[in-house]
This record gives structure tokens, sequence and C-alpha cells, in this order.
């Protein structure tokens, strides 16, 4: 059904989840719900739903009272990397949930076996970068052990990673302006 | 006196109600006075603007890319200075003066623990003495309480058995029933005047037909307090 939307828009567009949950048979376990705030990757995320429990019959309805917590387990597929199961129970309560038709499940599906089969290409960072112009002068001042700066990852889901021993990076890390991404910014910048 | 871009000089006027939106406050000595001239906090929504719906300008995607790029690149050179800080004072930390300050304190800190475990025993010892005094005190206490209790108990029992007699020897004057009506005759019989008059001399004078002539002189009771006077 087309929709025509009125008004201020919005960060978020759906349910919450514990409302798609509550008007399905077994709280719908089994069955497949998106976000809409991850529909804007070209890859598809979505999540399948392994149990929930649903805290109902309490808060007053109409004053975003009800249908706000619980605990759900599902198994997510972000960007088309199967993350395993995980608990959103803490943001099951956004409404921006949408519960996906069984007979539109296998798009979704597929395109997660396009992307399973074609992977992107993973980022790999180098092991080291240069030390900001201060920083150099200061560590070479006082001894300190190193002359450059190690680079770890934070995020160990995400697509980039930390070069091997003896790997070839392949993205530019530096302090300052690198390769930009979108030159045409900078166009009679420098 | 705030000047704004938006606000204009005015001339005080002398009318009773002012139309323009200023404040006592905002008076000036010389008689101007300052106007904003935007809507007060507490006015509503102008009517022109009420179902006005602010455009969301999207950012365009390449400047959306490219400061996601900065960001990132941010965060992870701030990350990997911070790590080198961190790890650098660490390294500094083992061979510093604070660290050759810290074997001194450790070993001060040792023989304090050394002296306070002494100390420790030393009070250990005076505590056990005091303790097995206390026990020893508190035996003999209870051993007298005991002797007392038994004392007492020896004392009450001879104090109702002398109740006991002493009633059993009162009884013994009670009136039966076989001798009641005898008894009573006995008492009519002779009737007890408790009436009695005292003179000026404190004569006692006893019976209520009694006359101070009709006893003899020898013959009269004394007050107690007069016979002692």
């Amino acid at each position: 059904m087309p929709y025509k939307l009125v008004g201020r828009t919005h960060t978020f567009y759906g349910r919450r989840l514990w409302e798609i949950v509550g008007l399905l048979k077994d709280f719908g376990v089994g069955r497949m719900v998106v976000r809409s705030r991850f529909e804007r990757y070209p890859e598809p995320t979505f999540y399948r739903i392994v149990s929930a429990q649903p805290e109902m019959d309490n808060g007053d309805p109409h004053k975003d009272e009800d249908n706000m917590r619980g605990k759900i387990l599902v198994e997510r597929v972000f960007r088309g990397k199967n993350c395993g199961v995980a608990n959103i129970s803490k943001a099951a309560y956004k409404t921006d949930f949408r519960l996906i038709h069984k007979h539109e499940e296998a798009k979704y599906l597929e395109a997660y076996q396009r992307c399973v089969n074609t992977s992107r290409e993973r980022k790999i960072f180098p092991r080291t970068m240069e030390m900001p112009p201060l920083l150099k002068f200061v560590a070479k001042r006082e001894g300190h052990a190193s002359d450059v700066l190690q680079i770890k990852m934070a995020n160990k889901n995400n697509n980039s990673r930390v070069a091997e021993e003896g790997e070839e990076p392949n993205v530019e890390v530096s302090i300052g302006l690198t390769t930009p991404h979108s030159p045409q910014l900078y166009e009679g910048v420098f | 006196m705030n000047i704004g871009v938006r606000s204009n000089l005015v001339a005080l006027g002398c009318g009773a109600r002012l139309w323009y939106p200023v404040h006592e406050a905002m008076v000036t000595l010389t008689g101007s006075q300052t106007v904003r001239w935007i809507k007060p906090r507490w006015v509503p929504v102008a009517k022109s603007k009420m179902f006005r719906i602010p455009e969301r300008k999207p950012l365009p995607l390449e400047e959306e890319v490219e400061l996601r790029c900065l960001y990132n690149n941010y965060y992870m050179a701030m990350r990997a200075i911070r790590r080198h800080l961190c790890e650098e004072r660490l390294r500094v930390s083992d061979t510093s003066e604070l660290a050759i300050k810290a074997e001194e304190e450790q070993a001060e800190h040792d023989q304090l623990m050394e002296h306070n475990s002494q100390e420790n025993l030393r009070v250990a010892a005076l505590r056990e003495a005091r303790i097995k005094k206390e026990f020893e005190a508190d035996l003999a206490r209870v051993t007298a309480s005991k002797e007392k209790l038994a004392k007492d108990a020896e004392k009450a029992e001879e104090e109702a058995l002398r109740i006991i007699n002493e009633t059993q020897e009162f009884v013994k004057t009670f009136i039966k029933r076989e001798d009641f009506e005898k008894a009573i005759e006995t008492a009519l019989a002779n009737p007890v005047d408790y009436n009695f008059a005292i003179d000026q001399q404190g004569n006692i004078f006893r019976g209520r037909s009694t006359r101070p002539e009709d006893v003899a002189e020898e013959d009269k009771e004394k007050l107690l307090f007069a016979v002692q006077s």
C-alpha cells in the first residue's frame, strides 16, 4: 500500500517491536522483522525472532507506557553479515520496526545469500600511524618507547580490521587530511 | 541595556499602557528604553506559524561520506594517542622516582606491619590475662550471690513459719460455732463503754455516765503526756 506521509519527518518509521510481537502467534518466534533505520544500507539488515517475553498489562495505553519493556532475543543479520543471536531488549521499544510478510522473507534471504557469496572488501588498516607533530617532538625529547602510534580496533564486528604482521594494508591513515572520499568538496580549497 | 540587531530605541512615552514588549527594568536613566521585537516566551505560537512544518534538509551523500570518514579518522587517532600516553606512563612509572619511593614505602609498610603484629601479640596476652581474671571474679560473684540467695530463702522460710505459728495461736481465740450463742449472750451481759472525757488537768474519765466527783483522787487516770510532764 503506498503511503503518503504528512507532517514532520521522523528518524524512525514503524511500530514498537512489542506491538508487533503482541499480535503474533507465539510472540512471533521465527518471524522476520526489520528496522527502518537500517534500510539505508544497500546490504540487507533484518532480525529473526528467537524468543520474546513482553511485559504485558502494565502502564497506561496511549501514554507511551505500555509495550515498552520485555526480553527479546533475535538472530541478527546486519549489512549482510550474520551476527548471531543478540539481545535487542533495549531497542525494542523504538517505533522503528516493521514485520516482514512470510511471502516477502525470501527476498531478504536471497539478498543475504548474495551478500554472503560476494562479501564486501574488508578494510585493512595499517598497524601503526604517524604521531602528530608536537607529540612527536615531545616523544623524542622525553625518550618515549616508540615514535609511532599503534592502531587498535575497538569494534570487532564491523567491516574493518588491523593488518596482520607483514600484511599489506589497503587503507591510508595519517594525521591530517588523507585522500578525500569526496574530492569535489575541496575544489578551490587547496 | 540590551542592544541587539533587532532592537530599536524609542522614546519613553507617558501613555497609560505600553503596546510594545518592554520591561520596566530596561528603562534607562536617559529616558530611552530597549524594545526587543521578538516574541516573548509566554506568548503562544503565531497563528501564521502554527501549522508550518520546517523542512528537514538532507545532507548530501558526498558530504556525509566525507564527514564520517573525517570523524572516524579523528577518533581513531585520538584513541591511539591516548593509548600511547597511557602505556608510556606505565612504562616510565616502573623506574621513576615514584617507583623508588614506592619501594621505600613498601619497606616501611612491612616494618610497620611487623611492629603491628608484635603489638597485636602483646595486647592478646594482656587481653587473655584480663579475661581470665574477669572470669574468676565472675565465678566468685556468682558463688557469693548463690550463698546470699540461700540465706534469704532460709530467712523467708523462718518468717513464714513464724507467721503460721502466730496465726495458729490467733485462730485459737476465734469464737466457735457452738459457742456463738454463749458469746453473744456474754457480750450482751457485759456491755463495753468506750466513751471517755478529759478535763483540763489531763484526767481521763472512762464511761459515758461517769462523773468527775464520783472518782477518787487516787483512782484518776492521767493522760500519757500529762503523766510525763
